[in-house]
């Protein structure tokens, strides 16, 4: 898109897509579509629920005055954006303070070829521009201008040549079969069935005769605790299969037609079935790179890849969706290697030198893991007696085993100005980032830290999950815990790593990995 | 001036932890107080004036060793803060990472001239960071220092 000549209207103020007003109208009513729906269904036709439509009568004429008053100009190296009814506003946004743009087109937005556009910065609690909604042309205009960070009509082609990373729908499959998300949407239906009385009238216990009943309808005589057993293990793997078949499903959804480009200066994706989700960020805004697999993935040889932007925008879990985050939901090693090479050479896994974490590690896991289990398994205690010991004693075998494969997997790796650090037994983890990119470093010690000698070393970056994993080292000998913060401290302030001479332009723009400071 | 530089508690924090911990064990008991008194059941008074007042001296303890535990040193490359009494902590701010800074008082600190710095970067889990007894004018000299220089912010 970029390589075409800007039109000559491009420096004039342009308006939204005139059915924008529609897409304001339900991007505003989702919160309260489901109070509304309820007050449609079970409304006593009261007088005051006329209030209610007036509302709504409003709130559509807001959205239409709005959106026929929102008008952008996209200049030589900054957007104007001008919105607002009775309070005007008027921004100016330079390109180089974009940090995410989202793209999202759910299937409303593909009837009318539109697209809404999202523009994010670093600081800020809301997005610094909302383009809802503009026609898919003026969409990939913007966004090229953005892409090349000025308007200029010589910016080199759009690098979108051809995929860095793509899903095919077997891999898409694979990748279902991989997660549990499916397991969340089981879990608030049963929650709401729960609600709503489902279960008064038929109660666990016989909700599992019922399915040993399917099972075993031929043979009448198979009563007792045995048919019990038998048909808790059948309802369970009825649970499997369908949190697994709600996951595929899901992950269709979300991930159908996955595509990741990148030029090596920008990184985009999108992706997803119904409502397409396309994001992109400057490679050098990238925080952190965390990478990951579980047993069964391992089983299939396969791994994930998500990385994380800095944005004001940490809290909200919707918008949070719509970021660039997953670089790769599912990838052969290989794979996510060549991706990670590009987009910084220095963070690919097997250049990484990593150092055990303290030799006696596994025993502080064990003795956490033990106290957990048992505090969490005191309830099964007062239900099962002395039946309980057998599972206690289980449970502290799987602790056992699992605190020792925990301690020789982790380790840390702080060279040639990254840091990193794995983790996990069956589930397992990869947190890696330049030094430079670090916000602060902290030393911290619990008094059984204390005790054992040990220490904690994190390396805070900027943009990551509130809940996701921290970029924490425990469980260090105290002496390497100082060293290893001294070497952080050392490097954090590194300069800049100067990006390397332009990639000449006969070679592929996109394996020319450049040492980004990220 | 010459760096690294110390900056020590004000002389009186521990006056001003003694107020603020005797206010807090006082609001504590109250309810419990007042309502042994108007049931009559006096018992109840005695247990929770008895139950405050250890809470009191414990924290007066915990309070002394947190100042014990206190360091705050002002280097070349930044802030670094040392405290705590369970759990020790010790956070470096490099000096181009802190996106703005605050200096804060409250009426008792007022009273005694200490003020508490907050340094705030662009991080996740470590984004604020608070020193908190410093002298007032220690306090503003440090916000003054810690911003003077630019640099890359590393986003």
């Amino acid at each position: 898109m970029a390589s075409d000549p800007i039109p000559a209207g491009a420096a004039t103020l342009r308006r939204l897509h005139p059915f924008s007003w529609l897409f304001v109208l339900l991007t505003r009513l989702r919160p309260i579509v489901l109070p509304l729906l309820v007050l449609l269904f079970l409304g006593q036709g009261e007088w005051w629920e006329l209030f209610i439509v007036a509302g709504a009568v409003g709130y559509a004429l807001y959205s239409l005055i709005y959106s026929i008053g929102f008008r952008y100009r996209i200049g030589t190296d900054e957007l104007l954006v001008k919105e607002g009814i009775f309070s005007r506003t008027e921004r100016h946004i330079p390109y180089a303070r974009i940090q995410n743009i989202v793209r999202r087109r759910n299937p409303l937005h593909r009837i009318f070829g539109v697209a809404e556009l999202r523009l994010e910065s670093a600081g800020g609690t809301s997005p610094e521009a909302v383009m809802n909604v503009i026609t898919l042309a003026a969409a990939e205009e913007l966004e090229a201008v953005l892409r090349s960070g000025h308007n200029d009509a010589a910016a080199p082609a759009d690098a979108a040549t051809h995929p860095l990373h793509a899903l095919s729908p077997a891999e898409v499959l694979r990748l279902g079969l991989l997660r549990n998300r499916g397991g969340v949407l089981i879990g608030a239906m049963f929650a709401a069935a729960w609600q709503f009385g489902a279960w008064e009238s038929m109660s666990v216990r016989d909700a599992v005769r019922t399915v040993g009943g399917w099972l075993f309808a031929g043979t009448q005589s198979f009563t007792g605790p045995l048919a019990m057993f038998f048909s808790i293990v059948a309802l369970s793997l009825l649970l499997y299969v369908a949190i697994k078949l709600f996951s595929i499903a899901m992950a269709f959804l979300e991930f159908h037609g996955f595509q990741l480009r990148s030029d090596g200066s920008r990184v985009a994706t999108e992706g997803g079935l119904l409502t397409r989700h396309a994001a992109s960020a400057r490679v050098e805004k990238i925080q952190r790179l965390v990478t990951g697999d579980s047993w069964l993935s391992r089983r299939l040889g396969r791994r994930w890849l998500s990385c994380e932007v800095a944005s004001g925008l940490q809290l909200d879990d919707e918008n949070r969706s719509s970021r660039l985050q997953w670089l790769a939901p599912i990838g052969t090693p290989a794979k996510i290697d060549e991706i990670v090479a590009v987009l910084d050479a220095g963070l690919v896994l097997h250049q990484q030198q990593w150092q055990p974490l303290h030799p006696r590690a596994w025993r502080r896991v064990a003795k956490t893991g033990a106290l957990m289990w048992t505090l969490g398994t005191l309830p099964a205690w007062y239900l099962l007696g002395l039946y309980a010991v057998p599972v206690w004693l289980a449970l502290m075998v799987v602790n056992y085993f699992g605190a020792r494969g925990w301690a020789r997997f982790a380790a840390y790796s702080c060279h040639d100005g990254v840091f990193a650090y794995r983790s996990g037994w069956l589930s397992r983890e990869w947190l890696l980032t330049r030094i430079a990119k670090g916000q602060g470093i902290e030393l911290s010690s619990s008094p059984f830290d204390r005790r054992a000698g040990m220490a904690k070393v994190e390396l805070d970056t900027a943009g990551a999950s509130q809940i996701g994993s921290r970029l924490q080292v425990p469980y260090l000998g105290q002496a390497q815990a100082r060293a290893l913060m001294a070497a952080l401290r050392s490097q954090i302030d590194a300069l800049p790593l100067p990006a390397l001479a332009a990639p000449s332009e006969g070679t592929d723009g996109r394996l020319a990995s450049r040492q980004l400071h990220l | 001036m010459d760096l690294p530089k110390s900056f020590t508690l004000h002389p009186k924090v521990q006056d001003l932890w003694f107020w603020q911990s005797l206010i807090i064990c006082a609001l504590v008991s109250l309810p419990g107080l007042v309502g042994g008194l108007i049931s009559g059941y006096w018992v109840i008074s005695v247990v929770s004036v008895l139950a405050a007042s250890l809470l009191f001296s414990l924290s007066l303890r915990y309070v002394r060793r947190y100042g014990q535990s206190f360091r705050c040193v002002l280097e070349s490359d930044g802030l670094l803060v040392a405290r705590g009494v369970f759990w020790h902590k010790e956070t470096l701010i490099p000096r181009t990472r802190i996106q703005h800074t605050d200096v804060q008082q409250g009426p008792i600190a007022r009273h005694y001239g200490m003020a508490t710095l907050k340094v705030f970067t662009a991080g996740t889990h470590v984004s604020e960071t608070e020193v908190e007894g410093l002298v007032h004018e220690d306090a503003l000299a440090l916000r003054d220092q810690l911003l003077g220089r630019s640099g890359n912010d590393g986003i």
